[in-house]
Parts: structure tokens; C-alpha cells; sequence
């Protein structure tokens, strides 16, 4: 098992070492002069020079990158072009959104999904299943954005209910982005639970507990739901890592803050350091929360770990 | 060893899937919608005779009525005109994306699969950096590069998918690869690459072809996505994900010019993934049975 641990731990600094070259080249891939490209063709000699030198242009490529990587360990990752700010600022102010949007979101789509899945399976076969499974491929199909516009028409247009603009993590401001983000996800966790609820529920093990006489309510508790969240739970990781790229179109769509939003304005303004940030940190995210859910899943499955 | 059956015959495998496929009542259903989406967009002169870019001012923000199905967005254009020819567009942004990302990524997997050694490390390490991107984030930091554009969104999403079919195809080459079938053609004196095309290549597609029709509905959603954010097709361009987002500063006066671009692209996903369920589950049940054989 150790060996595993280590090996999995060194395919992720190999990938993150990877994410950091790509995120690096992102200047230096933009067609053209990057310079013209940020300052637009009237800029004067004088501002071409100086921002090449504080991107540090003019040093050769080996150079540079050595220079990113070693400033992105020690937490500096750059200057914004636009504003001056320090780009690890910037991202460390809208951080905190965006990681509640993506729990209230994951909230909802494991509690929703969870107990559709669950229905869909005890129920297979009747008009419930159908139902849950007809939800779930039109959840499946949903465009994220017209999810949360259907949201804003019904919540906030008609019934005055709730915020159009989620201006803060209060409950009633990320009510409708959580709901946006997560039903489409929760269509995904019904699918999960009910094919692995339903691979459970014709294992040997079943049958023998209710041979043994169990009440059916502790067949499905005890022996039946435990074992089929194993897979569940170690999806959760790719979940979190989905919100991150879907909270782009959610802030965007609810004026809400978050590095999701900042990623796209920064797109706008050609603010290369803030964009190369934004993704670099969003990347290591997931490549850490995938990690993570691996070895978690090597502690969670008997099977792995007595190996 | 078994003589090959031509594709079509009957009680060929492939006969059989496609049977399977055609007789599942969502795929038909699945079918049908697109096909009518498909139909009302490539034939939209047919149905309308205004221009999808027509402004008239004096016109703006009518609600749905008799002469103007859909209503008009803010500069009088008539939505319903927008919507047909939009939804060319969108479905193109689809097949261009995912072919892209397939003959990308099949290429990549078929060399990586079957070389093996330090090629094959190297390809699978680049694609897992690939993977390390969640979501569209991928798609947007290739748009932060080549600049917002509706060709270079395409492009976007075609790579973003590039990942999965590498790794599908790959282990797909690599459970082929040691087949005597392939030790046949291998002692016959193939090349490498007929080899790959040849043999490999057909004896995979079932499996690719799962991943081919969902990955068109999810490339029309990441497509719209970028679209939405304004990052993909530029004004006046029609196309749903932009029509949506240029709606969005009428949402409280003017529902129809959100809810109709919006159901398009849900219609349009719906249908793919309908057909899409009923392939898998065919690819499943024949594998099973080629297996018993």
C-alpha cells in the first residue's frame, strides 16, 4: 500500500510540474508579439520595453520559467497588468466565494441526487425509476446558464423570492447559483447511486442478509447503502473539481465574486499574469483534491487496503 | 479463424447494433428531435423570409405574437429568425468541436497504445496535464491564448476533448495488441501503420462510438458555454449561447429572448444524449455477446 501512496504521489507532482509548464507558456504561445497583443499597436517604444522587462521577456525561455516556478512555489504569482495588484492577492480575495458556491452546490447535488438515485433503485423497474431517470437526462442536458436563467425567471423575476445578483455567501444569496450549479451535477449523482445501488442489491451478501431474516430497512441501511456510496463518495473529488470550471458560468451569470468571474474578465482585458494565476491555482486544486480522493479511497475499501 | 461478415449483413454484429439501436424507443425519439432541429436550421429560408440581422428599432422587445413567433430582442431583430439560423451555428460548433478532439486524440492513443515505451509515457503524462484542467477551464485558458472567436473556440473545445478519446483508444490498442489476429498480420509483413488503421482501428470503434455521439452533446454545451460568456461567436453572429447572453440584460422585460435560445441547445443535447444511452447500452450488449461467441 505504502508503495502505492508513494507512486500516486509522484504522478501528481509530475502532472502539476506539467500544469506549470503549459500555464507558463501561456505568453509566450500567443500569436504575434504578446506586448502588442496587451498594449495595442499605437504603445511607444518605451512601454513595449518596460513591460517586456517586468514580464521578464527578455531573459532566455529556460530562465524564465525557472524564475515562475520557483516564485509560484513561494506563493508569488506575479503582478496583474491591469491594476498592479499582486495576482496571488487577487486570487486569494475571490477564493473564498467560489469555494462556498461549490460546497453549497455539492451539497445540493449529493443530497438531491443521492436520494433520487436511492428511489430509482428500490423502486427499479416501476414508474418512479422512469421518472428519476427521465429527470436525470434532461438535468444531464441542461446548459448551466439556462438552468440558473430558468432560476432567476421563476425565483427571483415572478416570485421575488430571491436575489438576481449574489452580491454574498448568505443563504439567500447562494441559494439560486448553488441550485444553478449543483441540480445539473445531482443528475449525474442520481445515475451513480442507482447503478451502483442496483450492482449491490444482486450481490450474495443481500440475499444472505435477508435470508438471515434482517428487516428489509436494515438490509438497505446497513448492508446495501454503505457499500454502494463506496464509488459515490471517491466521485465527490471529480464533483469538486467540475463546480471549479462551472462556477465560471454561474459567477458570470449572477454579478457574483469568485475566480471563476475573474478568469473570464481577465480573458477580457488580456490580463496574461492574472489569467495564467487563475488557472494555475484552479489546476492545482484539483490535481491536489484528486490526490487526495485516491488515497481517501485506498482508507474507505477494505479490499485495497488489507492487499 | 472466422471469415469476416460483411458490415450489414444480417446477424452480423454490427447488423445486430444497429438493430438494437434503431428498435429503442428514446433513440427514436432522440432521432427525431434532431433531425428536426437540424431541418428547421440548415432550412431556415423556408419557414422565415425576414433577416436574421435586420434591426428596426421602432420594433424592439415585442412579445411573442402571430408575426413575430419568438418575439424581438433589443434592436427589433425578429427572435424567431435569430433562432433558426443560430441553430446552425451551435450544432456546428458540436461536430467541429468533437472532431477535432477525436482525430486528435484517436491518433494520439493509437501511437501511444501500440509503441508503448517512453512514447507512450510521454503522451499519457501529457494528456493527464491536459486532464489537470477542470471542466471548460481548459477550453478558456486555449481562448486566453488565440483570442475570443468562434473558430477558435472550436478549436478550444475540440482539444479540451482530445484527453478522453486518448485514453480510451489507448486501452482499447492495448487489450488488441497482443490478439493472434494481430500476430497474423504482423508475420504476413504489415507496416506499423496499416496494422493500426487497418486491424486496430475497426476493432475499436465500438467502443469510441459511445464516447463520439456523447461528446458531440457535450461539445454543443461547452461550445454554448463559451459562446455565453461571449468568448466564442461575435455580434451579430447568431447563436444560442450568444443570444442567451445578450438576453440576460432583458431578463426582467423580456423572458423570450432567454427561455427560446436556451430550449434550443437543451433540445439539442436531450437528443444526443437519448441517442447516446441507447448506443451504449447496444455497445454493451453486443461486446457481450461477440464475447460468447
Amino acid at each position: 500500500m505504502l508503495n502505492y501512496l508513494v507512486r500516486r504521489v509522484f504522478t501528481s507532482i509530475l502532472v502539476l510540474l506539467g500544469v506549470s509548464m503549459l500555464v507558463f507558456l501561456v505568453i509566450h504561445l500567443v500569436p504575434g508579439d504578446v506586448t502588442v497583443a496587451i498594449l495595442g499597436r499605437r504603445a511607444t517604444a518605451e512601454k513595449v520595453a518596460e513591460l517586456r522587462e517586468q514580464l521578464g521577456l527578455n531573459d532566455p525561455i529556460y530562465v524564465q520559467y525557472g524564475h515562475y516556478l520557483n516564485n509560484a512555489l513561494h506563493g508569488d504569482l506575479g503582478t496583474s497588468i491591469r491594476n498592479n495588484l499582486p495576482v496571488a492577492k487577487s486570487i486569494g480575495n475571490q477564493l473564498p466565494s467560489t469555494i462556498a458556491l461549490s460546497i453549497a452546490a455539492l451539497m445540493i447535488a449529493f443530497s438531491t441526487g443521492g436520494i433520487l438515485g436511492l428511489l430509482a433503485a428500490l423502486k427499479h423497474g416501476t414508474w418512479i425509476d422512469t421518472l428519476v431517470m427521465t429527470l436525470s437526462v434532461s438535468g444531464l442536458s441542461i446548459p448551466t446558464f439556462w438552468m440558473g436563467l430558468l432560476l432567476i425567471l421563476l425565483f427571483s423575476v415572478n416570485l421575488g423570492l430571491f436575489p438576481s445578483i449574489s452580491n454574498s455567501s448568505s443563504p439567500t444569496d447562494l441559494f439560486l447559483p448553488a441550485l444553478a450549479l449543483g441540480l445539473p451535477e445531482a443528475a449525474v449523482v442520481a445515475r451513480m447511486v442507482r447503478a451502483s445501488m442496483l450492482d449491490v442489491l444482486n450481490k450474495e451478501y443481500i440475499i444472505a442478509a435477508r435470508a438471515k431474516g434482517l428487516p428489509e430497512r436494515l438490509v438497505i441501511l446497513k448492508h446495501a447503502l454503505r457499500n454502494a456510496l463506496i464509488p459515490v463518495v471517491t466521485f465527490a473529488g471529480l464533483q469538486m473539481a467540475y463546480m471549479l470550471g462551472g462556477a465560471t458560468i454561474v459567477e458570470t451569470m449572477f454579478a457574483r465574486q469568485g475566480i471563476g468571474r475573474l478568469a473570464v474578465q481577465s480573458i477580457f482585458s488580456r490580463d496574461y499574469p492574472l489569467v495564467q494565476g487563475v488557472v494555475l491555482v484552479t489546476a492545482a486544486i484539483y490535481v491536489l483534491v484528486n490526490t487526495l480522493t485516491d488515497i481517501a479511497y485506498v482508507f474507505v475499501n477494505p479490499k485495497i487496503r488489507l492487499k | 479463424m472466422i471469415s469476416k461478415l460483411p458490415p450489414f449483413q444480417a446477424g452480423s454484429p454490427t447488423f445486430r447494433m444497429l438493430r438494437q439501436i434503431t428498435r429503442n424507443r428514446s433513440a427514436q425519439f432522440g432521432s427525431i428531435l434532431l433531425f428536426v432541429l437540424i431541418f428547421i436550421s440548415y432550412a431556415a429560408p423556408l419557414f422565415t423570409s425576414k433577416d436574421p440581422d435586420k434591426t428596426a428599432p421602432t420594433l424592439a422587445l415585442k412579445p411573442p405574437s402571430f408575426e413575430f413567433p419568438m418575439g424581438t430582442d433589443g434592436i427589433g431583430r425578429d427572435n424567431f429568425t435569430r433562432f433558426l439560423y443560430g441553430g446552425q451555428l451551435s450544432l456546428r460548433v458540436g461536430l467541429v468541436g468533437i472532431s477535432i478532439g477525436a482525430l486528435i486524440g484517436i491518433t494520439l492513443g493509437l501511437i501511444s497504445g501500440y509503441f508503448g515505451g517512453w512514447l507512450d509515457s510521454i503522451i499519457s503524462w501529457f494528456t493527464d496535464v491536459l486532464m489537470a484542467f477542470p471542466d471548460i477551464l481548459l477550453a478558456l485558458s486555449i481562448i486566453a491564448i488565440l483570442g475570443p472567436g468562434i473558430e477558435n473556440a472550436m478549436l478550444a473545445i475540440g482539444i479540451s476533448f482530445v484527453p478522453s478519446f486518448m485514453r480510451l483508444t489507448r486501452s482499447s490498442v492495448l487489450s488488441l495488441r497482443e490478439m493472434t489476429y494481430i500476430e497474423a498480420a504482423r508475420a504476413l509483413g504489415s507496416t506499423d501503420s496499416r496494422i493500426m488503421v487497418r486491424h486496430i482501428l475497426p476493432n475499436s470503434v465500438r467502443t469510441l462510438l459511445v464516447l463520439l455521439t456523447l461528446g458531440i452533446g457535450s461539445s454543443i454545451l461547452a461550445g454554448a458555454a463559451l459562446n455565453f460568456l461571449g468568448l466564442g461567436a461575435q455580434p451579430p453572429t447568431p447563436e444560442w449561447g450568444a443570444m442567451l447572453n445578450a438576453g440576460m440584460k432583458f431578463v426582467r422585460q423580456a423572458w423570450w429572448l432567454t427561455v427560446f435560445p436556451g430550449a434550443g441547445i437543451f433540445l439539442a443535447v436531450l437528443s444526443i444524449n437519448l441517442i447516446g444511452d441507447a448506443v451504449s447500452d447496444a455497445v454493451a450488449g453486443t461486446t457481450i455477446a461477440v464475447n460468447q461467441i
